[in-house]
Parts: C-alpha cells; sequence; structure tokens
C-alpha cells in the first residue's frame, strides 16, 4: 500500500519526503502544484494525527463491540425481534384468546428455531419490552389521575416490577435445575414467556381507569385465566418434552414434578398479576 | 486514486504492483521527458478545508453550526421526504430543545418537595433515556439507520412539543380553567401528532413496511409521555 504513495509523493518538499510510506486514508498522499495543499502535506503532524485518529476509532469501536457482546447476546437477542405486525397483532390475539388454538408446538429449521416472523409459537421480546414500558407509563397514568403521582414513584414501580421478574426467573431456574430436567428451555425464553403477563396487567388497569373497579377485576380475570392456559400449553412442550410428544398422559413420579411444576409457574402469574396492579387502581 | 497522465513509455520500478501490470513489458531505447498533468481526487480538498477551519474565527463557527441547526428545524416543521436530518445528523439541536424544554417544565423548588412536577433532570434523563430505548428497538428490529441519526430524528422532532410547551405558558399566564384547559388540551394534541408523524416520516423509511408499526410504537409512547408532562404543567 505504501508504494504507489511513495511513487505520487511530492519530492519537492523535503520534510514530506520521511513520510512518504505512512498508511495515511484517501488522498493525503499526492502531490500538488497549487500551494495550500502543500503546505498541509508539508505539515506531517496531522498527517499523522489523522492516521493515528481513524485507527483508534477504529479500534475503540472493536473493543466496544466485544465487551457488550460478552455480556448480551447481540446475534442471539436479533432473533427474539424478528417479528413484524402481523406476528405481534395475532400473538396478542392468542394472549387473551388461547383456547382455539390447536397446534402450540414451534416449527425448526434444520435444528434452528424458526424466527418468530414466520410462526406463532415461538417466543419473542418485543412485545414482553413494549409491555413491560407501557405498563410502567400506564402506572404513571394511573397515579397521575389519582393525583398521587410524583416522578420517583414511577422509578419504584419500574424497579420493583423488574425486581420481581428476575426473582421469577431465579426461582423457575432453580426449580427447573432442581428436578433435573433437560429442557431446551433457554433464559431469554423463559424471560419472553414471563414477561406476556404485562399485555394482562396493562389491559387490566387501563379498564380499571375507564370503568372503575368492576371493570378491572372482570379485565384482570379474564386475562389471568387465558395466561394460565397459555403458560401451562407452551410450557408443557418445553419442560415435559417427552411425555407430551408422545401425547401419553402424564405418569410417574418423575413427570408428576414436572407437571406440578409448570402449573406452579403458570399459577403465579396470575398472582402476580395482581399484586403489580392492585395499588393503582382505586 | 488519482489519474496520472504521464507519457506510456515510462517503465514500472517493481513489475508485481497490479496497478501497472502491462507497463513492465513496454521498453523505450530513448529517454522521454515526463510531463503531465496530476489531478487531485475530492478528498484531498476536502481535508484542505477541514485544516482551515481550524484558523477561523469562533463566532463564525458558531454561526455555521446554529445555522444548520436552523436548517434542521424548518426540516422538521415542514416534514418533507428529505435526508437532510440523517445525512448530517448533530447533536446540538436536541441538546438545546432538552435543555429548553426542561427549563421550562422544571417546579419551582421554592414551594415544598411533593409538588408533583418533574425537576430538571428528571426531564433531561426521560427525554435521552426515552431515546436511546427507541434506537435501541429501531436496531434490533432490524432497521438499516445508524445510532446517531436516530437519536438526533428523535431529538429534532421534539421541536413542536417544545413550541407546544411555550404556549401552553403563555395560556397559564391567562388563568386556569376548564376553557384554558381545553385549549390547551387542543394544542397540546395538535403538536403531538405534528411530532408523531415528523419522526415517523424519517423513521418508518429505514424499516421494511410489515415492521414499519412497531417501529413508530414506541416513538408514539415516547412523545405521549413527553406530551403529558407539558399538559400537567402547572406553575
Amino acid at each position: 500500500m505504501a508504494d504507489p504513495h511513495q511513487f505520487f509523493d511530492d519530492t519537492s518538499s523535503a520534510p514530506s519526503r520521511c513520510y512518504g510510506g505512512q498508511p495515511s486514508p484517501g488522498g493525503l498522499g499526492y502531490p500538488t502544484h497549487s500551494s495550500p495543499e502543500a503546505a498541509f502535506l508539508a505539515d506531517p503532524m496531522s498527517n499523522m494525527a489523522m492516521a493515528y485518529g481513524s485507527s483508534l476509532a477504529a479500534q475503540g469501536k472493536e473493543l466496544v463491540d466485544k465487551n457488550i457482546d460478552r455480556f448480551i447476546p447481540v446475534s442471539k437477542l436479533k432473533y427474539y425481534f424478528a417479528v413484524d405486525t402481523m406476528y405481534v397483532g395475532k400473538k396478542l390475539g392468542l394472549l387473551v384468546f388461547p383456547y382455539l388454538h390447536q397446534d402450540w408446538e414451534v416449527q425448526y429449521q434444520q435444528d434452528t428455531p424458526v424466527a418468530p416472523r414466520f410462526d406463532i409459537n415461538a417466543p419473542d421480546l418485543y412485545i414482553p419490552a413494549m409491555a413491560f414500558i407501557t405498563y410502567i407509563l400506564v402506572a404513571g397514568l394511573a397515579l397521575g389521575t389519582q393525583d398521587r403521582f410524583s416522578p420517583d414513584l414511577l422509578g419504584l414501580q419500574a424497579s420493583s416490577a423488574l425486581a420481581w421478574l428476575t426473582l421469577e426467573v431465579v426461582a423457575i431456574l432453580l426449580s427447573l435445575y432442581l428436578v433435573t430436567v433437560n429442557t431446551d428451555l433457554t433464559t431469554i425464553d423463559l424471560l419472553a414467556f414471563l414477561g406476556y403477563k404485562y399485555v394482562g396487567m396493562i389491559g387490566g388497569v387501563l379498564t380499571g381507569l375507564l370503568f372503575g373497579k368492576i371493570g378491572y377485576y372482570l379485565v384482570l380475570a379474564w386475562c389471568s385465566v387465558s395466561i394460565f392456559v397459555f403458560m401451562i400449553r407452551t410450557l408443557r412442550l418445553k419442560i415435559l418434552a417427552q411425555a407430551a410428544a408422545e401425547g401419553v398422559p402424564v405418569r410417574g413420579a418423575r413427570n408428576q414434578l414436572r407437571m406440578y411444576l409448570t402449573m406452579a409457574v403458570a399459577a403465579a402469574q396470575p398472582l402476580l398479576m395482581y399484586w403489580l396492579t392492585f395499588h393503582l387502581v382505586r | 486514486m488519482a489519474e496520472a497522465e504521464e507519457s506510456p513509455g515510462e517503465q514500472e520500478t517493481s513489475p508485481s504492483k497490479p496497478l501497472f501490470a502491462g507497463l513492465s513489458d513496454i521498453s523505450i531505447s530513448q529517454d522521454i521527458p515526463i510531463e503531465g498533468e496530476i489531478t487531485i481526487p475530492v478528498s484531498a480538498r476536502a481535508h484542505e478545508r477541514n485544516s482551515s477551519t481550524l484558523n477561523e474565527s469562533v463566532r463564525h463557527t458558531i454561526m455555521r453550526d446554529l445555522k444548520a441547526v436552523g436548517k434542521k428545524f424548518m426540516h422538521v416543521l415542514y416534514p418533507r421526504k428529505s435526508n437532510a436530518l440523517l445525512r448530517d445528523w448533530d447533536l446540538w439541536g436536541p441538546l438545546i430543545l432538552c435543555v429548553t424544554l426542561a427549563l421550562m417544565l422544571q417546579k419551582n423548588s421554592m414551594d415544598g418537595e411533593k409538588d408533583g412536577g418533574p425537576q430538571f433532570a428528571e426531564v433531561f434523563v426521560v427525554v435521552w433515556f426515552g431515546a436511546v430505548t427507541i434506537t435501541l428497538n429501531s436496531k434490533l428490529l432490524g432497521g438499516n439507520i445508524s445510532f446517531f441519526q436516530s437519536l438526533c430524528v428523535l431529538g429534532y422532532c421534539i421541536l413542536p412539543l417544545t413550541v407546544a410547551m411555550l404556549i401552553c405558558r403563555l395560556l397559564l399566564l391567562a388563568g386556569q380553567g376548564p376553557v384554558n384547559f381545553m385549549i390547551r388540551l387542543f394544542v397540546v394534541l395538535v403538536m403531538f401528532s405534528w411530532s408523531v408523524i415528523a419522526s415517523t416520516a424519517f423513521l418508518a423509511d429505514s424499516q421494511p413496511p410489515n415492521r414499519k408499526a412497531l417501529a413508530v410504537y414506541p416513538v408514539f409512547l415516547f412523545y405521549f409521555v413527553i406530551s403529558w408532562m407539558i399538559l400537567t404543567f402547572t406553575p
């Protein structure tokens, strides 16, 4: 790369000669006859500084990318955001009315699960993330209409909801470990499934704001039952994989334990939904 | 690489260079004086411009940046299909708007702490973290817009809401009442939809058509929060 620059270098001015071999970007090495450019080129420090700066920026970007990749697997996250509007609409419908859906199996394509865009049964992180943020904002709205709002209460809501979510994830992972279930349920999958209850919570709080306590209890009850059924049907395929795949009824101590675990996880959802929203509706 | 119009008889020193591959086969028995024109690529002129901006006066630099910011304000107020906001992004405009909004929204700390209004820092944090969240969401959904471009667009589209804040403050000088509230509600609604439409015009283009609504929804939430803060502001 240095040779063409050497060839085109302006050898008429002595100081720039020694920097002719620099890997400088673009057209810096080209000789000219007009004075401003020659004066610029004759200043080797800016030449070097620019090269150093651009290499430093490239290094910095690499470092940041590598470190971010260590903590948050960005490529895996992208799978969970590969959604489109139709998927979101159908999934929201499924969350409030899962009774007619027949096939809950996630389709696979050569060992990797298909992207959520193509299969409604695949978990995604867009709905849980947006539902969480909307829940915080709706909580702020609810508190505001009751004149109980202050910005730190919003932060309190957010952190308490996050804390409950973390607790849930840790408890379920622990129990899965204790029951020695070998399942392909990853942590992010679990996070996605546990985040689906925020949709019901938002519906409950909004109805509570519009129609009072009766509306809130009705919608919450409906969404609780739906999320219970949804979780049972989804987790059954993940935790009780072998038994469910064969279609035989669950027998034996090990399978019973797994069944109880699934039911416990599913039953915890309505409880948490009530716990996190009842103080918002008066 | 620059075009060097030299006489084709010039013998190349290293024959392995692909650039002058064919020249090594040519040899001429007599000396030919070399003369010609060497043209400079555009990038060298850009470097020359950069070096000369170091020498200009401070007022000139500030005026140039302010003019760029003003031009982008015009683009936000009359949203057309143009790339100016995305191409030369800058964060000065969003900073000015955010600081103005936060200054106007902060409550008087003299009448007690539990007043229900936001502090300067809270508005600042809400705006910038909201913008960062929307950008992350947009990037994870697979949009082809860069991080800072998205921040720039979202920041500039706060302009209509800042105008709404100014109008609300002026209206509140005339006393509070239900009529006053209705007018303020109307103004804030109009400016809110203007903000959402303006930012959608820029951001939605970066997503494929079946995901536009998904990228627009958090933008809607973001401006809704800011409008809510403006609407519930009482001096």
